[in-house]
């Protein structure tokens, strides 16, 4: 009873957020007039056009399509890097400098430099995302191998537990629970550098295009109920997969 | 069978143990006793190969190793049963469904029917030691190594545990070190104990309990216990006084 006091007014907070920001856009809207600030209501209905659309649909469809591989992609590789690296020292001082660089240089500038060197291509977009999302999961994974319970791998040794029972019922729960969280962040930073990156390699179809494509025709509209549409996705995804995680990990998290 | 034979060790150039020897006949439980930081679990974890000593040699012609850790040492992302069915997974002869049936005939042994599904974050710290005490046993191991398995349990608790402890003995003898600070937990389960002190520690004094278990009576229990106490007493004394121990038991 208390919880779903607490969360009904943890909603209560959140939907009062909303409204703040919906009467602060309907004000700006009012003050430089539809052509620069659509009204929300009027964004809203470019949303639903948009939704309804094949076009707009496709757009989304290859987005979010591409936010999938890459995910996919990244999660596997930077996980996998993660954990030999914590089991090889060497390994961790070798993808320091790769790491390190990751981690400086600016999206743009890399989007760049593979088009630059590759050409444009949704395979382009798709590395760029995974290149940027490493560092972030990668060190997540290492963090993780690093900190497993000492006494776990004890316990381990003095079973003779086998090498592939200790990496399936060890070593992968482990990593895989405590790098989810990063996994969720992965997934709204990939959502965010896909766009940009689809709009610098030059993408026909997708959100990134659409949206340059708005800004070419001053749909400003469309623009706002594109960003509206991303926000929502990012939440959505989040949303879910927390979901689909959360009810498992409550379960053994109990009462910590 | 188990010896120990003159092993010592150290940790960052401190040594922990010194010449540490007893030997430890089929089927008998020989008690390590002494004070907290003196290097009791340090021998279980030799004795168990997940330490190796500086010098000295272990002689053991045991295979199934149990060990039940000063805390529970479960894994908290796998249940109670998969949690006992993991010790289980080397053993090729038998399938995954009769492991888990096996680990389950287990929980229950131990109290613990009805629990087999709850994950360690949802069970008691009782009820987490009885399913360690599970994982120990459902291997049929011929060397137990126990590591202050009931300090932190209530009285009732514990004494039903310890009888579950002997039923379990009866049923599958094994070779057994038992590490406690108790004098009264030691006479009740052992057939001989030894008793460390000292820096470095090194085995100061020995204790045979030549009754067997099933014939050891209330008064019996009660002297035996008085005079390890006065052991464990005695020790405290002389390492105010001198440092010298007195070597070796066996
Ligand atoms: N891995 C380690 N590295 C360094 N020192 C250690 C290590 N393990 C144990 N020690 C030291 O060795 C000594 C003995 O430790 P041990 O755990 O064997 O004590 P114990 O007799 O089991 O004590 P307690 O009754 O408190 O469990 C302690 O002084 C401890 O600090
Ligand atoms: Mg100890």
């Amino acid at each position: 009873m208390i919880k779903s006091r607490k969360k009904r007014s943890a909603y209560l907070w959140m939907a009062l957020g909303i409204l703040t920001i919906g009467a602060g856009w309907q004000w700006m809207a009012m003050l430089y007039g539809p052509l620069i600030v659509p009204s929300p209501s009027e964004t809203l209905k470019a949303v639903f056009s948009l939704l309804s659309s094949l076009e707009g649909l496709a757009d989304i469809y290859q987005t979010f399509y591409r936010c999938l591989i890459a995910l996919l992609l990244l999660t596997i590789t930077a996980v996998t890097a993660g954990m030999l690296a914590g089991f090889k020292p060497w390994l961790v001082q070798f993808l320091k400098p790769l790491n390190d660089i990751l981690i400086a240089i600016p999206p743009v500038a890399l989007t760049l430099l593979v088009i630059f060197l590759f050409g444009g291509g949704a395979v382009q977009t798709v590395a760029v995302a995974v290149a940027l999302g490493f560092p972030l999961l990668y060190g997540a994974t290492l963090t993780a191998v690093r900190s497993l319970d000492k006494d776990l791998l004890e316990m381990f040794r003095a079973y003779k537990i086998s090498k592939t029972v200790q990496l399936w019922d060890g070593f992968l729960p482990a990593v895989i629970y405590a790098v989810l969280p990063n996994i969720l962040l992965a997934a709204g930073l990939i959502v965010r550098l896909m766009v940009m990156a689809e709009i610098i390699v030059g993408m026909h179809k997708g959100i990134g295009p659409a949206l340059s494509i708005a800004r070419v025709h001053m749909a400003t509209e469309e623009l706002f109920a594109w960003l509206l549409i991303m926000a929502a996705a990012v939440l959505i995804i989040e949303g879910a997969l927390l979901y689909l995680t959360k009810k498992h990990l409550m379960q053994w998290q109990a009462g910590r | 069978m188990l010896e120990f034979k003159n092993i010592t060790k150290s940790f960052h150039n401190r040594i922990i143990l010194h010449n540490i020897s007893f030997r430890l006949e089929n089927s008998r439980i020989l008690a390590i006793l002494g004070p907290s930081g003196i290097g009791k679990t340090t021998i279980l974890r030799i004795a168990a190969g997940t330490l190796r000593p500086d010098s000295g040699e272990v002689y053991s012609d045991r295979q199934r190793v149990g060990f039940v850790f000063q805390e529970p040492r479960l894994l908290p992302w796998r249940t109670a049963l998969a949690n006992v069915t993991l010790v289980l997974k080397n053993n090729k002869a038998l399938s995954g469904k009769q492991q888990a049936e096996k680990a389950a005939a287990m929980l229950k042994r131990l109290g613990l029917q009805g629990f087999a599904h709850y994950y360690p974050a949802q069970l008691s710290g009782g009820m987490r030691q009885r399913v360690a005490i599970a994982r120990a046993f459902v291997l049929e191991p011929d060397l137990l190594l126990l590591d202050e398995p009931f300090s932190g349990l209530d009285l009732g608790l514990k004494s039903s545990l310890q009888q579950m402890l002997l039923e379990l003995l009866a049923w599958h003898p094994a070779d057994m070190l038992y590490v406690t600070h108790e004098p009264d937990d030691a006479v009740l389960l052992a057939d001989q104990a030894i008793v460390l002190a000292g820096e470095p520690g090194r085995i100061t004094a020995g204790m045979e309990l030549d009754l067997p278990r099933e014939q050891r009576d209330q008064p019996y229990l009660h002297a035996q216990a008085a005079k390890l106490t006065a052991i464990l007493a005695g020790n405290q004394k002389s390492q105010r006084g001198s440092q010298k121990g007195s070597g070796q038991f066996s």
